[in-house]
């Protein structure tokens, strides 16, 4: 490999996108040796860390490729970046974490994807999580579990948990995750790096392995919000193959702002997790925020609410993987058999949980009082969402919470119990259920790295970014 | 509520030791998403839930669609295949 020097090293091991694309523009580095640098990282640290599952061949040429063409005004010109392995990259094997899928190769490129290429980003490989995305640990993967960068012997967190490690490891400048209760988010805030998760519709979902679709988004990870957010207006915008996205109408923002601490069970957290959030309000108040004591009065019935939808939806979206057009097929007697076999043979346990559960409260007798049920209370959650960012009624312009009750926690520590798993999601589902964005950034911490979570309403992302970035520039001055 | 029932209904097949577990993990999961009927959704009215709306489009391919996926790509995809088709066994016996 091709040696870089010593100050040009030193310059690397503090990257940021911004300072990268300062740097790539000013030709005082190129992306291939940028990319090298990633890859000897990558090359270093993934055997203990199980961060990405594959890094892809063609990352050191295509960055070669793109040196020649030169940077053309292109905003990811040179950025590595790493993809959730549910992401499609045209000619890419894309498994979903799943033996289902290990040996599928992507027939067509996300539209997330597709705008990252056209902004000059190398993509680097694609990184591991729960298979299908279900669950909060990253243990349920196919293939053996993520590992935290801070300490080894605990979770990287999920689904997520590939992407959050790769940017904490230094594998990477940034990463594609994505959410559907927290996913983005919680391993964000266990790997201590920015994660957004975006409002429901702003990001294409074409070319995302679907597990709810009224709740799933593509989201950003990096190690600071500026750089997500680079990320995210490079991937974001409406696409006529997702007919549920949408442009960002958003105009609120700039003047004094607002922001809601939400009143939850202190007796059902953390105690640092508490701390961190009470300090970040407190820096926040400092900053000029006008903090308030708010109430969601549904938020409790949240993640019931959660684990009837999705698995609902999941059930739907994952009936497609029968071994007839694609994945694994196990031949059975006849066609019900290679079904139930190879659906046997493909799915983890976890999935196959929520593929019942979800058939269970769509059946016949049991839809109304689930299914329908659940709805319903979705559509109580929204409202109160909506109440407490009425600002013409003493709401707020956004709310912060923790986003997970615990830090990361031991491998193996809630894996027998499922339940307690999908506890994980307690602060990281209410948002879903609204479609609102929420943004996932650390905190002081020497021990283990806590998340702040800050939620702002329907195409407020660029609140997020205003909130975050403050914050951030507060902490690294102090 | 029988697994072995709904494992049929949804296509899946499980060994004697998942479908004990499983039994024992679906009693605690739908005990506990059963809270849900404490909810009052007295306000929320079926018609109101309909605020979402289907968004239609012309029955026409699009051009970035025709670019998308070569018929021939996503064929030999499939594990048995001939000529144009995916291959599967007899839908009824």
């Amino acid at each position: 490999m091709k040696t870089i020097s010593l100050k040009l090293n030193m310059f690397l091991n503090n990257l940021t996108i911004k300072k990268a694309a300062d740097m790539l523009r000013k030709k005082e580095i190129s992306a291939k040796e940028i990319v090298l640098h990633y890859l000897k990282n990558i090359e270093e640290k993934n055997k203990d860390i199980n961060a990405y599952l594959e890094v892809f061949d063609g990352a050191l040429s295509e960055a070669e490729k793109i040196d020649k063409e030169g940077i053309g005004g292109r905003p990811l010109f040179g950025i590595p970046l790493a993809v959730k392995d549910n992401i499609l990259v045209k000619g890419k094997i894309c498994s979903a974490g799943s033996k289902m899928l290990a040996n599928y190769k992507a027939s067509y490129d996300a539209t997330a994807i597709k705008k990252l290429k056209e902004s000059g980003a190398v993509l680097l490989g694609r990184t591991n999580m729960d298979e299908f995305a279900m669950g909060a640990s990253t243990e349920n993967s196919a293939y053996g579990v993520t590992k935290n960068p801070h300490d080894l012997s605990r979770v990287a967190g999920g689904s997520s948990g590939g992407s959050a490690a790769a940017v904490a490891m230094d594998g990477c400048l940034g990463a594609l995750g994505s959410d559907t209760g927290g996913s983005i988010r919680q391993p964000a805030s266990f790997c201590g790096v920015v994660g957004l998760n975006p409002t429901y519709g702003a990001v294409s979902r074409y070319g995302l392995i679907a597990m709810a679709s009224s709740f799933d988004q593509i989201g950003p990870m990096a190690k600071t919000v500026e750089d997500a957010e680079i990320i995210f207006n490079t991937i974001k915008g409406q696409d006529i193959m997702d007919s549920t996205s949408k442009d960002s109408p958003w105009t609120r923002g700039g003047e004094k702002l607002r922001i809601g601490l939400l009143k939850y069970d202190k007796s059902g957290v953390d105690k640092d997790v508490n701390e961190a959030v009470e300090k970040s309000a407190e820096i926040l108040k400092g900053l000029g925020y006008e903090i308030l004591e708010i109430e969601l009065p549904n938020i409790k019935y949240s993640v019931p609410c959660y684990y009837i939808l999705v698995p609902a939806e999941v059930s739907s979206n994952l009936a497609r993987f029968d071994g007839v057009r694609y994945g694994l097929f196990k031949e059975g007697k006849n066609l019900t058999e290679d079904y139930m076999k190879t659906r046997e043979a493909g799915f983890g346990l976890e999935t196959r949980r929520r593929i019942m559960l979800g058939t269970y409260v769509l059946s016949a007798g049991y839809y109304d009082a689930y299914y329908a049920k659940a709805q319903k209370v979705r559509e109580l959650i929204k409202r109160d969402f909506e109440k407490v960012f009425d600002l013409k009624n003493g709401g707020v312009d956004a709310i912060i919470s923790p986003v997970s009750p615990t830090t990361a926690f031991k491998i193996g520590e809630k894996a027998n119990d499922p339940l307690k798993m999908y506890l994980e999601d307690i602060f990281t589902a209410p948002a879903k259920m609204a479609g609102l964005p929420a943004l996932s950034l650390p905190t002081v911490q020497t021990g283990l790295p806590i998340g702040l979570q800050i939620i702002a309403p329907r195409f407020g992302e660029n609140l997020l970014f205003e909130i975050g970035k403050n914050y951030e520039r507060h902490i690294s001055r102090s | 509520m029988e697994i072995e029932k709904l494992a049929k209904l949804a296509r899946i097949s499980l060994n004697q030791t998942e479908k004990e577990k499983l039994q024992k993990e679906f009693e605690a999961i739908l005990g506990y998403i059963s809270a849900l009927e404490k909810a009052d959704i007295g306000a929320v009215t079926d018609k109101e839930e309909m605020e979402t709306a289907n968004i239609l489009r012309e029955d026409k391919k699009e051009e970035e669609e025709k670019k998308e996926c070569e018929p021939e790509i996503l064929i030999k995809a499939a594990p048995f295949y001939e000529n144009n088709f995916v291959k599967v066994k007899h839908v009824f016996e």
